[in-house]
């Protein structure tokens, strides 16, 4: 073990393997050494959607982890990448969000690059009448934006800041991949963002959407209207040694559900909606599948199912923020209606402020405030459904946060040591 | 996309402020009477603000210069209204901030046929059970406004919110 990773095994107790030390959450030290050793480590991060940027020149503002990415498309019509900081005074280059151009030009001394990211001008390379310049073995091909690995699976974009990621493929895993083929399985359509800061760090929100236990016990609203219940049929999967996890749902008679909510507090079985046209979903594909949660290590989360084609991905700021960007994501063949349809019941279930999903901001907030001021060696459980990582043919179970933390411990350089 | 061409050209509306003070002064103390009734928190009577089929949503600056349709509410008529003021004090759990609302002065632009559309500026600060404030929204009401034999009413409010990235999340409208 190198003096970094015992460094970091120092700070972070892992005293169980079903327990999770609230320390993880709060230090400031591991959020700077998860920068360096997940998000610029081996894994592959979502950039956005080929279809976002579908001509050459278009272009996009993203984060990996902390750091600035720009995904931009070539005048080769390739997808290519590059972290926003200028290869001369380290100034931020491109300061939108989105657009279309044939040059990056940095605001402070107007180095400027191609939409590949290779450096192509900059003022008074040869000096100005005769006096100054750069040496005359400067060589601006050595000078480019730092490049981010760029691949892509059905339309998808991720980039990665390590040579020693595997391929995409590799990484996501034969389980993932198929799954993707399937939800994704034509051209895309961005319908537009919803984003959120959320007070709490990053890693509560990853573990919230592997979480099937608090579904129907926090959201009385989908246990009411039948969108996402733990007792409906459903099986947690996971790649790579638990890093990437699906939590799938499987049509299901209606009549199984009823007896399972008897001794839950937040279900409210008297509530009728006056409009049910927010909830009437209608199938995308022809199988059992009801619905796919899809999350990628270390922030990429996707939910599949009625309308909902959603990727959210997870912006850590600090140990204790992130920012969360929605993308509502539809088919490039499919007609108003159905976008329209997406875009009512997104709103008004999903997002910051959706019927489900505000609840989840609140939650791991109430999380981020207990576990702020405490120190020492508390810690969360993560027991249900065993404390191994496998598999499982069910919803009661918390496998795939640990599935989730298995993965992290491999790279942050921590151990299980009672 | 759905609507889209013309949810760009409703926001974008040229509003100047040469209707008759009267009216200015009847459409802004409308609107002022709408954020008390936020304020204080009265969701019940809020619905009552707008058209039976009325439309009320937040819309992310971030799309509408992007020219893309997804909003963070959009509540289509007095029946999706009430739905979100029942869900927000029977179902859903968060955190219940002390909120003020604070309005610019109006533009205005006279449609004809007793319906003005109107765009205000919006400033909410948010205060939490602790007593720190924030601001919660910054932003614009584009709002239809019709005038039914001396009564009032919304047939749409669009809050164009420059605050799209929503500060933890968004519970009561704005």
């Amino acid at each position: 073990m190198s003096e970094m990773q015992a460094d970091a095994a120092r700070r972070i107790h892992w005293a169980r393997d079903d327990a999770v030390p609230y320390s993880v959450y709060v230090d400031e030290e591991v959020f700077r050494l998860e920068q360096e050793r997940i998000f610029q480590g081996p894994v592959w991060s979502y950039l956005g959607l080929a279809a976002e940027v579908p001509k050459p020149g278009d272009f996009l503002s993203t984060f990996v982890g902390t750091v600035p990415v720009v995904l931009n498309r070539g005048r080769d019509g390739a997808l290519h990448a590059f972290v926003n900081r200028c290869a001369h005074r380290g100034a931020t280059v491109v300061r939108e969000l989105r657009g279309n151009c044939k040059v990056h030009t940095c605001l402070y001394h107007q180095w400027s690059y191609d939409p590949e990211g290779r450096l192509v001008g900059i003022p008074y390379r040869r000096g100005l009448d005769g006096v100054g310049g750069f040496p005359s073995d400067f060589r601006p091909e050595e000078h480019g934006l730092r490049k981010v690995k760029v691949a892509s699976i059905q339309g998808l974009v991720f980039g990665t800041l390590s040579q020693q990621a595997p391929p995409l493929e590799s990484f996501l895993g034969d389980f993932v991949c198929e799954r993707l083929r399937r939800v994704f399985n034509r051209e895309l359509v961005s319908l537009g963002y919803q984003r959120q800061r959320v007070r709490a760090n990053w890693k509560l929100m990853v573990e919230n959407v592997k979480d099937s236990y608090h579904g129907a016990l926090l959201h009385a609203f989908n246990s009411r209207f039948g969108f996402f219940r733990s007792s409906q049929r459903g099986d947690v999967r996971m790649t790579s040694g638990g890093m990437h996890g699906i939590l799938t749902t499987y049509s299901t008679p209606a009549e199984q559900v009823a007896s399972a909510y008897e001794q839950v507090a937040t279900f409210k079985p008297n509530l009728t909606l006056e409009d049910m046209s927010v909830v009437r979903f209608t199938r995308e594909h022809d199988d059992e599948i009801v619905t796919s949660i899809i999350s990628l290590f270390p922030t990429c989360l996707m939910l599949h199912g009625g309308t909902f084609l959603i990727i959210r991905q997870v912006r850590p700021k600090s140990a204790g923020e992130f920012e969360m960007v929605w993308t509502i994501v539809g088919f490039a063949d499919e007609d108003e209606e159905r976008r329209a349809l997406r875009v009512k019941q997104t709103a008004n279930l999903l997002g910051p402020a959706g019927y489900v999903s505000m609840e989840d901001a609140e939650a791991i907030e109430a999380t981020q405030t207990a576990l702020r001021g405490e120190g020492g060696n508390a810690q969360g459980i993560i027991a249900l459904g065993g404390r191994t990582v496998e598999d499982q043919d069910h919803l009661v179970t918390e496998v795939a946060i640990r599935g989730f933390w298995k993965g992290y411990r491999a790279l942050m350089g921590g151990e299980v040591r009672p | 996309v759905n609507g889209l061409a013309a949810i760009a050209a409703e926001v974008s509306g040229e509003t100047s402020t040469d209707v008759p003070w009267e009216v200015e002064r009847r459409l802004a103390r409308f609107n002022h009477r709408y954020v008390q009734c936020l304020d204080t928190k009265r969701l019940d009577d809020w619905p009552g603000f707008f058209c039976e089929d009325g439309l009320y949503r937040i819309y992310p600056r971030e799309n509408l210069e992007a020219g893309l349709p997804a909003c963070l509410i959009y509540l289509d008529g007095h029946r999706m209204m009430r739905d979100r003021v029942l869900c927000l004090r029977e179902v859903i759990l968060y955190a219940d901030n002390a909120v003020r609302h604070f309005l610019g002065a109006p533009a205005i632009r006279d449609e004809g046929d007793g319906t003005y559309a109107v765009s205000t500026n919006v400033l909410v600060i948010h205060s939490d059970s602790e007593g720190h404030s924030r601001i919660f929204c910054a932003g614009e009401y584009r709002d239809r406004i019709v005038d039914r034999a001396g009564t009032l009413a919304f047939l749409e409010k669009t809050v164009v919110v420059d605050t799209f990235t929503v500060p933890s999340h968004l519970a009561h409208p704005v």
